[in-house]
């Protein structure tokens, strides 16, 4: 089954996330649900004051893009940040980072990674506390870097992981992604994790495997020519293991996938040339 | 030679002179509309600025302490000895790029991220030569690469349908500014 329309294929992508958000409303309780209306409805209405003030017309907003940034913003997301915040977050990733270059195919960034960076750098404070219904406790990422091996081990952060591979592993299969990407991504996250000796448990902790499957694979972004997608992807992946254990954010895939955005371009003429 | 290395990849990746600093704008913004014009201008920047943090080494020692409060200016004149040395031995070994340059080379001189790396590297207690050399490399290589980053996404951008109010300056702006929000992730990193 070969599915061609972009529309569908959003449509499929938003989809494809429901496992993943499952699991996030299982492990953190319905928090997750509010915030999911929350970002859409901004997002939703977000692009459609956009489209209104272009003069394009409104049934464009049902494209579906705007519900996939959404999705990847509602993982991405802490549960139970204020509602402000993930709206503000939303409507970063829809005006700021696709309709200012023209809406949807013309952004070099990543619009959820790109809202969701500028929301953490503005409002640090409620990032970096991730309360699970009222019972408060550090992110298990934090604790893991603390050398807690009781967060390490426990099965429950492998759920996410398996239910984003689930739907990932469908979009896969219906070819609605490059499967080099993801392939490009694992191989430098892996081969970086390797390389500073790392626990494998810190490939499937804090959404590495949802950005494989979900983020790294949006075409917009990503490099066009092949060699340049393995360059991109793996890089982007090493990025976010090496950024994970020395940067000085908690987590930073969404900023090794903002770094491989703007390096892109140059990865596409890097293999153009040494190819020559 | 790895502390040289260090020093070069800080410089240029997590203290990134444009997109961490917010120096030397004017020619990030106005040189970066052709591949080419970036590449020569990062280039010509990375060579003068590793030779001009050299040169302010080599002075700073001979400086006696009552011209502290001089040094940006005799600074200026250092940078502007180290163009026209870049633009005479360009014209001698690489004619093509001089020629393709043309008056941006002389305009390197007032690129204030030149000055800035330059007092910046200096800044340091008790910097050695190699160190301050490596801050001039790093940070050249830096801007070099920013530049050439933004000069492709900008020929990326260049056939979408932007909306009148942002086309030209304004989305340039923007986009540095995404930019400088990715390399702040690389804060530290290194």
């Amino acid at each position: 089954m070969k599915i061609a329309n972009s529309t569908a294929i959003m449509w499929s992508v938003a989809a494809a996330t429901l496992p993943a958000l499952a699991a996030a409303t299982y492990l953190y309780g319905w928090g997750v649900c509010q915030q999911l209306f929350i970002t859409v409805s901004a997002a939703t209405l977000c692009e459609l004051i956009c489209l209104r003030w272009q003069g394009k017309p409104l049934a464009a907003a049902a494209d579906g893009s705007a519900v996939v940034a959404a999705c990847i913003l509602t993982i991405a997301l802490p549960p139970y940040v204020p509602w402000g915040v993930a709206a503000a977050a939303a409507i970063f990733a829809i005006g700021l980072a696709k309709h200012c270059y023209g809406g949807l195919g013309n952004n070099p960034f990543n619009p959820a990674m790109a809202g969701y960076a500028l929301a953490f750098i503005s409002f640090p404070e409620y990032f970096n506390a991730w309360t699970a219904d009222a019972t408060s406790h550090p992110t298990p990422l934090a604790l893991a870097r603390l050398g807690d091996p009781l967060a390490a081990t426990t099965w429950l952060l492998a759920l996410p992981a398996l239910a984003a591979a689930a739907g990932g592993g469908v979009l896969l299969l219906l070819r609605l992604a490059d499967w080099r990407l993801p392939l490009a991504f694992c191989l430098g996250a892996v081969a970086t994790s390797m390389a500073l000796a790392l626990d494998w448990q810190t490939l499937i902790q804090g959404g590495l495997v949802f950005a494989a499957f979900f983020v790294i694979t949006d075409p917009v972004t990503a490099a066009t020519s092949r060699g340049g997608r393995w360059c991109y992807a793996a890089l982007v992946g090493a990025l976010a293991i090496w950024l994970r254990q020395h940067g000085s954010h908690s987590d930073s895939i969404a900023f090794a996938i903002l770094i491989g955005n703007v390096l892109a371009p140059l990865c596409d003429l890097a293999v153009k040339q040494w190819r020559r | 030679m790895s502390a040289f290395i260090a020093v070069v990849i800080t410089a240029a990746l997590a203290d990134n002179i444009v997109l961490g600093k917010m120096l030397g704008l004017c020619p990030f913004i106005s040189l970066s509309r052709r591949l080419d014009i970036a590449l020569g201008v990062g280039v010509a920047t990375t060579a003068v600025l590793t030779v001009a943090c050299a040169l302010a080494w080599c002075l700073e020692g001979l400086l006696p302490e009552a011209f502290a409060p001089l040094r940006p200016l005799i600074f200026i004149a250092v940078v502007a000895c180290a163009v026209q040395a870049t633009t005479m031995l360009m014209q001698l070994t690489l004619p093509l790029i001089h020629r393709m340059l043309g008056v941006f080379l002389p305009l390197i001189a007032t690129n204030c991220a030149i000055l800035g790396i330059m007092l910046l590297s200096l800044q340091q207690e008790n910097a050695s030569f190699t160190q301050v050399v490596a801050h001039g490399l790093g940070g050249g290589l830096g801007f070099m690469l920013a530049i050439v980053a933004f000069a492709l996404i900008r020929l990326r951008i260049s056939e979408a349908q932007v909306p009148p109010t942002f086309r030209g300056a304004p989305l340039a702006v923007i986009n540095a500014g995404w930019m400088a929000l990715a390399f702040s992730g690389l804060a530290g990193a290194f």
